[in-house]
């Protein structure tokens, strides 16, 4: 019984991050890029009755709203069955990869031992591959199927793209499996909760620096991002989701968020230690459950107080604006994000000093904090992914091959060759 | 290529790292402003992240504009100082003499300033007023307008119409401009209209 659950809650969880994590994201995007440009960003939706506008949070629910009864329009020109499949491609394979990624270190709950990600398997990085290859269909058949020539350039351009970098994407990994010696990622986060002499954790990055920044160049020419959105190109040719709209766009918008959240969590397994909290290890956390649950509760209470005052500013700041009902939500969000967590927290910080953990709760106590530890990172790559985003410039296409082949390729082998070296004098 | 020896570095960097700042500039259309140092020798020693070799992998140029925006995002986080403004919740700044929509003057008694004498609408270049005469008691202006019309969506407000009027009966400093309306016969103002619907406390 426990095990069929167990079996069914594990996607579903990974599943249910992965997509909280879009509607964040475009948040982040939003709200970062007016901030980045001096602007105040999107702030004028919000629900009617209620008065709240989540600082342009409910800008995501209007999307929803428009994208899903806009009409779902298919060109006549266009070839019907791929049209349709493109989509469907591009989201499925972004999300199926989130399969192998690990939240927390395995959960021991009474007599069961589980492992917390999606699918328990060591296929690792193998299967990230298989599966975020593939969204170079959902690019190709869009531009091909839409029956136009400026979809068809942008995915020829975008499959051009992809498929260069997907080379140097697999040689930046190759390094780091050297090193830790398999292909799974659970493996790959233990190993890298160990010390390196002594003193830093055992992170990809200070093992692979150079393979770090190649796989994180790689990964934002995997995802289409900026600087390397040949794909979409909006000055030139709008890209291969020229003639999408609807239900039909929004599957490519989200694909495109979800990639990206996904090697951002890829990119901190393999270079950030994944749920590791630096210098304490799953036993360490287990031992002093109790303690770390304080401190948890303390920084969550600290956190919300914070974050209740500037809400309280970004309140006072709007109040002379808004002469409606939205005035109001400032204060409110302030007692109902901030301030009512933070009196929680400290309530359970009372209780947790009162009594003794006992049976699998400091288990359970661990893999919150780990997990929180692996979304804090998370969250981290995906405003990198944001940030880069709003501060490059465009690539030109020449450029991009050339980083591509002449740059990043050989420094990818020379990386391999080197590690490979020291690997073999160091055994 | 023509090459020439960078000045406008102001930052009191020392005579001789100035001189070795290169950039190249494409050439001048007037040949005779062309400086004399052409570039024939080979090109003098880069400083180092201007190799190309770090300038390819783009890096110290990337990290130096991810800081810029950072700071940016930043400021305005904790200052909270971006200069937009919440237009049509709060109005931007209106000077006195900014032409905006019209108003129509009132004698003492309340009825109106104008006496249809048809000044402003020859005057006006856009032929937005429309004013249809009728017959008052008062010996002494004998005409007052039956219909004032402005159609706001053709007015240029250029202010002819004002200059023009002999008895100051027409003035645009209401200090109101028109917003959005959902048809286009509300941007037609009646007398009514431009008689009362204006801010209070406007100089007589
Ligand atoms: S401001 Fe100019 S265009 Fe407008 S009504 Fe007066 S004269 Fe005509
Ligand atoms: S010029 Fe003055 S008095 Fe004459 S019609 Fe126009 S507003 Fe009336």
């Amino acid at each position: 019984m426990t095990e069929a659950l167990v079996l069914i809650l594990r996607p579903l969880g990974a599943l249910g991050f992965f997509m909280t994590l879009i509607p964040i994201m475009i948040w982040f995007e939003r709200k970062g890029c007016a901030f980045i440009q001096d602007r105040v960003g999107p702030n004028r939706a919000f629900i009617p009755g209620l008065g709240l506008r989540l600082a342009g949070f409910v800008h995501n629910l209007a999307d929803v709203v428009k994208l899903v009864t806009k009409e779902d329009f298919i060109p006549a020109f266009a070839h019907r069955g791929l049209y349709i499949a493109a989509p469907m491609l591009s989201m499925a394979a972004a999300l199926l990869t989130y399969a192998v990624i690990p939240f927390a270190d395995d959960l021991t709950l009474g007599s069961v031992t589980f492992a917390l990600r999606a699918v328990d398997t060591d296929l690792g990085i193998l299967f990230i591959f298989a599966f975020s290859s593939l969204a170079v269909y959902g690019v190709v058949l869009a531009g091909y199927a839409s029956g136009s020539k400026y979809p068809l350039l942008g995915g020829i351009r975008g499959t051009a793209q992809m498929i260069s970098y997907e080379v140097s994407l697999g040689l930046s990994v190759m390094g780091i499996v050297l090193i830790f010696g398999t292909v799974d990622l659970n493996e790959i986060c233990r190993v890298q909760g160990q010390l390196l002499f002594g003193v830093v954790p055992k992170w990809g990055v200070f093992l692979q620096p150079v393979g770090f920044m190649l796989y994180l160049f790689a990964a934002f020419a995997e995802t289409n991002r900026s600087p390397f959105d040949m794909v979409e190109g909006e000055s030139e040719i709008v890209g291969f989701h020229t003639e999408y709209s609807g239900t039909k766009f929004a599957l490519f918008f989200m694909g495109e968020y979800v990639a990206m959240a996904i090697q951002a969590a890829v990119i901190v397994t393999l270079f950030f230690g994944g749920w590791q909290i630096p210098w304490l290890p799953t036993s360490a956390l287990i031992e002093n459950a109790s303690q770390v649950l304080v401190v948890l509760l303390g920084a969550i209470a600290v956190g919300a107080l914070g974050f209740g005052v500037l809400l309280l500013r970004f309140h006072r700041w709007n109040k002379v604006r808004w002469q409606d009902e939205r005035k109001r939500e400032g204060i409110i969000l302030a007692i109902l994000l901030g301030f009512g967590p933070a009196i929680t927290a400290l309530l359970g910080l009372t209780i947790v000093l009162s009594t003794d953990l006992s049976g699998s709760v400091p288990n359970v106590v661990a893999s919150v904090a780990q997990f929180l530890a692996f979304s804090v990172k998370v969250l981290f790559f995906c405003w990198v992914f944001i940030w880069v985003r709003w501060t490059l410039p465009r690539f030109r296409y020449d450029q991009v091959m050339f980083l591509g082949w002449k740059v990043m390729l050989p420094l990818g082998l020379l990386n391999l060759v080197v590690t490979a070296g020291l690997r073999l004098l160091w055994l | 290529m023509i090459e020439t020896v960078d000045q406008s570095d102001a930052r009191g960097t020392s005579s001789q790292k100035r001189k070795r700042e290169v950039v190249y500039v494409s050439a001048p259309l007037d040949l005779r402003d062309a400086p004399e140092t052409f570039h024939t020798s080979a090109p003098p020693r880069l400083r180092w992240w201007r190799r190309p070799l770090l300038r390819l992998l783009y890096v110290p140029a990337i990290i130096a504009g991810m800081g810029i925006t950072i700071g940016h995002l930043l400021k305005n986080l904790i200052l909270l100082r971006q200069p937009t403004i919440s237009f049509p919740e709060i109005k931007p700044f209106i000077p006195k003499r900014f032409r905006s929509r019209h108003r129509l003057m009132q004698k003492d008694d309340g009825s109106v300033r104008c006496t249809a004498c048809m000044c402003c609408a020859t005057a006006c270049p856009s032929g937005c007023i429309y004013i249809v005469a009728h017959e008052v008691e008062d010996p002494e202006v004998e005409k007052a307008p039956r219909v004032f019309d402005i159609d706001g969506l053709k007015c240029v407000y250029c202010g002819f119409c004002v200059e023009a009027c002999p008895c100051d009966a027409i003035r645009m400093d209401t200090g109101v401009y028109p917003e959005a309306e959902i048809k286009r016969g509300n941007f037609v103002w009646n007398m009514d209209k431009l008689m009362h619907d204006i801010p209070d406390n406007l100089p007589e």
